[in-house]
């Protein structure tokens, strides 16, 4: 039972033991084991067969034109996404320009005038047009002043 | 004769970051190579891989800014690539399910479409290639992309862990699961 416990724990341990991943004293307990079981050492060396195998047949190259392509349309992306971002802080920038400085507080009093113009003749329109209603308020009332009524009864 | 000093990773990272595109190139062509060749082993397609490759060094490119400088450039760059590859594997895998109607249309056109692309000057794989390939594809995503970073790439389970935000136990367990899967898969062929 002991000894089936230390082969499935040897089993276990081989692949880390091929990859060099095990502690020193698992790494001794390992090949304490190797050396004493035949079982296992069968089981060790086919594994590592395998093992070798995966990593000689894994095919390791990329394919140049693969990769140079790849680069260019990375290299393509860059340089659209650093003329988009160059053309969105150039307009900050103008932006930035236009509130800090001192034309840009020129130009923001100007604006600021040229509303308060704008209001007051919107303003003074509207009294304009009150004004014209009211006119043609008072001709009304002055024709109906002179509107001549017929008297029915004249003794009245 | 002066001989060009080779940068650091990180002192690549500073001239990127202060606007030195060809710093950047630099940095990319140290790795991209083996970003793509693990892009292609886990898709088994050139296009795909050039999409991941893409996505990779988009996100590296735009995430740059923000590289703390607390793990290796490297270890960074094959965490966001082992990410990219298993969303991406993971959302393919989904669109396969919604399609699943049209299963019968679109595996007679990938059979039709694998055999008119095969030119005639193609290199011969072995056999033995093949179904490591054919085996390698039935790997779950975070089981290949252990295996390829391990058996692929060489790096220590640890670096993959750090690499895959597993614990290394997790990594031995896909890496366990994975060579057994394909031991039984492989067998009597090597």
């Amino acid at each position: 039972m002991g000894k089936q416990m230390e082969h499935k724990e040897f089993l276990e341990l081989m692949q880390f033991y091929l990859y060099d991943e095990l502690d020193i004293a698992k790494k001794n307990m390992f090949d304490a084991h190797l050396k004493s079981c035949n079982e296992c050492s069968k089981e060790f060396e086919a594994f590592k067969e395998f093992i070798s195998s995966l990593s000689d047949e894994i095919d390791k190259d990329v394919d140049p034109a693969l990769l140079q392509d790849a680069r260019s349309e990375l290299r393509g992306y860059i340089r659209a996404s650093k003329f988009n971002n160059s053309n969105n802080n150039s307009v900050l920038d103008f932006l930035k320009n236009i509130i800090y400085k001192p034309a840009g507080l020129a130009f923001g009093g100007l604006s600021l005038l040229l509303i308060g113009v704008f209001s007051g003749y919107l303003l003074f329109k509207e009294s304009n047009i009150i004004t014209d209603n009211n006119q043609n308020l008072n001709s009304d009332q002055y024709k109906i002043q002179n509107i001549n009524f017929i008297d029915s009864d004249p003794a009245d | 004769m002066k001989e060009k000093m080779l940068l650091s990773d990180n002192e690549l990272i500073i001239k990127t970051n202060n606007g030195d595109a060809l710093a950047f190139e630099e940095l990319i062509y140290r790795y991209d190579k083996m970003v793509l060749r693990i892009a292609l082993k886990f898709t088994n397609d050139e296009d795909e891989a050039k999409d991941i490759y893409q996505e990779v060094f988009i996100k590296v490119y735009k995430g740059l800014q923000n590289f703390q400088f607390k793990s290796e450039f490297s270890t960074w760059l094959f965490r966001i690539t082992s990410n990219v590859c298993i969303t991406f594997k993971r959302s393919k895998q989904k669109k396969q399910q919604i399609s699943i109607d049209d299963a019968e249309d679109s595996f007679t056109s990938t059979i039709a479409d694998t055999e008119s692309d095969l030119p005639d000057t193609l290199v011969i794989k072995s056999e033995f290639n093949d179904k490591l390939n054919n085996a390698i594809e039935t790997l779950s995503p975070n089981q290949k992309m252990s295996f390829l970073l391990k058996h692929l790439e060489g790096y220590k389970i640890k670096e993959i862990a750090v690499m895959m935000n597993c614990k290394e136990g997790t990594i031995k367990k896909y890496l366990f699961d994975a060579v057994r899967r394909l031991k039984l898969q492989l067998e009597g062929n090597y």
